[in-house]
């Protein structure tokens, strides 16, 4: 990582954990958000630049069927959320990918859409995949209601009466987007072609900004549907219920893979985490503020754990070691010698022998919380021109990769992939919606046409293959020879200078939860209240508890 | 995206063609080449290498055909000053090849190296351009014996445009001291006809799997929404 040499606490090396204990899925299916997730990066932004927010189109009727545009403007440039409703039959509301109708569409776009602008968007983005885009558009997106809550808050609003708080907690939204696609997909322009521009330039940042602009307006609509349905009896909600809401999101399998085939960025998110915690851990004094902060941290992670539903039964457990966790944690800092030398260190290393690791891991948000100052620089050094490392150095030596798999590989090979249960699963594309899924290698067909997301046998097969070859050979022989090889040498070549840039466990073996790929990526995001619907499918909630465009600038300790 | 035999929506320059994004002509390609049978470390090379011709101006998505519809031509087999193959290599393996070994005594080197026939000339361009970057030196290209284009590890700049035009060519690669003072400038190539759209979306569907009721259900369930 480039940003390496630059650290002002050179001495946080000796405090980083080991990529052979992070990168297990065990470990980075806990995983949770932290400052350094994507949205609080984008929130940070905006409020830091003092962007202004607008919304001069909303034009909708009482079923919610209509258009609006809401523009945010940064020091350099604006882009504008273009929201589309629509009247959806209950039947045709669902999450899945192979859905073709929404109640609301979306589009994020550069710039402020004139009229034609607007009429090319009408005639695509509602129709997402079998519509186009082009380079003026970031991002495309589709929302369905919360059928528990949505239309209750309507009908409560119009008769001016506040909804019940326990059940807007119960759910968390008032709609669930069901994708969030960006970098060119479907001719939207691509990340690496908007490189240039600052605020779009770490990680999915025109998808943050999507969402939470979608937040504001699932709040204006129920509020307007309310006002045409109860006239002058209608009422606003809530502001502190208003809050409460986030932007709920239904993920499956089709973004696991993404931590697969992209290991540098992978790399990155992760360093970016481990460094910003060594930092922390290495300092010498615990300042009375971040003590403070530390605390206000910990009420509002038991809070969110307390409000936290789930009814998959390892969430359940997983949910209950980190409300003991917590408590543990709360217990703890009654004791803690924040006076002591390195408190910090003092206090992860209480937990590593106390905590389960699901609160292991929070704790490890809460610790990164009060630490703004030390830490939230590491941002700049999220993202990667994954294009400019990409190619192959020929002439590396065999004795090298040989060095670098067992430096790197390890886990990898002592897997047994001959076992029935080692290669139980295979990755493909579906051929109906070009999707990844996931299918069972000795019940279904099509393990001839499967993704190269076994990494772990791949490593294990390159091994076999350098083991009778001479130290001084080129690589470029072998690639020659054997151009099967060409992936994963370039992944292991790649991991000499990224030790975290490998899920280190096996992605075909029959215990795999997929899920445990979609938390690990999902906690960079952002997103909190994780709630697993299968192994493979997961719902989520964004900017829960965040401020709202007009609150920005008021926030304190984003 | 490639979930219809041709995009639908609004074609953005006429009803015959499409616009795809910089991402989209990469993964169009790396399917399409997986679904041609390369393995999935060249395929993954052709994505990047049809970019690298798109955002240059030429005709990448043709180029892309050629080597996919083509003839799978020999395997390179790399040696010092030439190449020793068994007839015209496959252009995208060539390719690869002048990549890995630029800085061995089967690449570029100091004399430079004659490949012998290639099959689909053109990829080899954005190859010669890693090999440049490899040995952090301009290289010029030849099609028998008359100079092709130079490249640098960012630029290209084709000087006979017309001698790229053929199916086979003899090429050699060697160093050169003159740096082009300009690349290629042509705009990006990112509009393609829909039936050639369609020819790739051929091979690309073929790495695709039809979905069993079994992977289905355990995708989400079919159940509405109720939450």
């Amino acid at each position: 990582m480039s940003c390496a040499p630059l650290s002002p606490v050179p001495e946080a090396a000796q405090f980083r954990r080991s990529p052979d204990e992070v990168m297990r899925l065990a470990r980075l299916g806990l995983s949770h958000p932290t400052r350094l997730s994507f949205l609080r990066v984008l929130l940070r932004r905006m409020q830091r630049e003092a962007w202004t927010f607008e919304r001069p189109i909303f034009e909708f009727d009482a079923r919610g069927v209509g258009r609006a545009v809401y523009t945010a403007k940064g020091p350099e440039r604006t882009y504008s959320l273009v929201a589309f409703g629509h009247d959806l039959p209950p039947k045709q509301r669902s999450d899945r990918v192979i859905a073709t109708a929404w109640d609301a569409t979306f589009a994020l776009f550069d710039g402020v859409p004139d009229a034609d602008d607007l009429d090319r968007l009408a005639a695509n983005v509602p129709v997402q995949e079998a519509g186009r885009v082009t380079s003026r558009e970031l991002t495309i997106s589709r929302a369905n209601r919360s059928v528990r809550l949505f239309e209750s808050v309507v009908q409560s609003l119009s008769e001016g009466v506040q909804p019940d708080a326990d059940a807007l907690a119960a759910t968390g939204y008032l709609m669930r987007t069901t994708a969030v696609y960006g970098s060119g997909k479907f001719g939207a322009a691509s990340h690496a072609g908007l490189r240039d521009r600052a605020e779009v330039a770490a990680p999915f940042q025109a998808e943050m900004l999507t969402v939470w602009l979608i937040r504001t307006f699932t709040v204006d609509l129920v509020e307007h549907m309310a006002r045409l349905r109860g006239g002058d009896a209608a009422v606003p909600l809530d502001p502190a219920l208003r809050r409460s809401l986030g932007v709920g999101n239904s993920t499956g399998l089709g973004m696991a893979p993404f931590l697969v085939r992209h290991p540098i960025l992978l790399n990155n998110w992760m360093m970016v985490r481990e460094e910003a915690l060594a930092r922390v851990r290495a300092q010498e004094r615990a300042g009375a503020g971040e003590i403070a902060g530390l605390n206000s941290a910990l009420i509002r992670a038991q809070d969110n754990a307390q409000h936290w539903a789930t009814s998959h039964d390892i969430q359940t457990a997983r949910l209950a070691d980190l409300r003991r966790g917590l408590d543990l944690i709360e217990g703890h800092l009654t004791v803690w010698d924040r006076g002591g030398s390195h408190p910090w260190d003092a206090l992860w290393r209480w937990g590593q022998d106390h905590l389960p690791v699901e609160a292991q891991e929070a704790l490890l948000a809460l610790m990164l919380e009060p630490n703004g100052d030390l830490i939230d620089g590491l941002a700049e050094c999220l993202s990667a021109d994954e294009a400019a490392d990409f190619g192959i150095d020929g002439a590396m030596r065999i004795a090298d990769l040989r060095h670098l798999i067992e430096q790197n590989y390890g886990w990898a090979l002592r897997a047994d992939y001959g076992a029935r249960d080692g290669c139980a699963r295979f990755w493909y594309v579906s051929e109906d919606k070009l999707e990844p899924r996931l299918g069972e290698r000795h019940d279904e067909p099509g393990a001839d046409q499967e993704l190269p997301l076994d990494i772990g046998r791949q490593a294990a097969a390159l091994w076999a293959e350098v083991q009778g070859r001479e130290g001084d050979e080129p690589v470029a022989h072998l690639l020659l020879a054997h151009p099967h090889l060409r992936t994963i040498l370039r992944r292991v070549q790649q991991t000499a200078t990224r030790p975290f840039s490998e899920i280190r466990d096996n992605l075909i073996s029959a215990d795999l939860l997929p899920i445990d790929m979609l938390r690990c990526k999902l906690a960079f995001f952002g997103a909190n209240r994780f709630d697993p619907r299968s192994d493979r499918w997961v719902r989520i909630s964004l900017f829960q508890d965040c401020p709202y465009p007009g609150e920005l600038m008021d926030e304190a300790g984003l | 995206m490639l979930g219809t035999d041709t995009p639908t929506g609004v074609p953005v320059v006429a009803r015959d063609a499409v616009v795809l994004s910089l991402p989209e002509i990469n993964a169009l390609s790396l399917r399409a080449a997986r679904g041609a049978g390369y393995e999935w470390g060249l395929a993954e090379e052709l994505g990047v290498a049809a970019v690298w011709l798109a955002e240059r101006g030429f005709t990448w998505a043709d180029i892309i055909l050629d080597r996919l519809a083509g003839d799978h031509g020999a395997d390179p087999r790399p040696a010092t000053v030439r190449w020793h193959s068994a007839g015209p290599v496959c252009g995208l393996r060539a390719g690869a090849a002048l990549a890995d070994f630029a800085a061995l005594p089967e690449g570029v080197g100091v004399q430079g190296v004659e490949i012998g026939a290639v099959l689909t000339p053109q990829l080899l361009l954005p190859f010669a351009a890693q090999a440049a970057r490899v040995i952090n030196c301009p290289c010029e290209i030849s099609q028998n014996d008359t100079l092709w284009a130079y490249v640098t590890a960012d630029s290209v700049l084709v000087v006979s445009p017309a001698t790229g035009h053929t199916q086979t060519a003899t090429l050699s690669v060697r160093r050169t001291d003159r740096r082009p003072d300009r690349g290629q400038t042509a705009a990006p190539t990112t509009c393609i006809s829909r039936t050639t759209y369609a020819q790739l979306d051929r091979f690309a569907r073929r790495m695709t799997v039809p979905a069993t009721a079994l992977s289905q259900a355990r995708a989400g369930g079919d159940t509405p929404d109720t939450d």
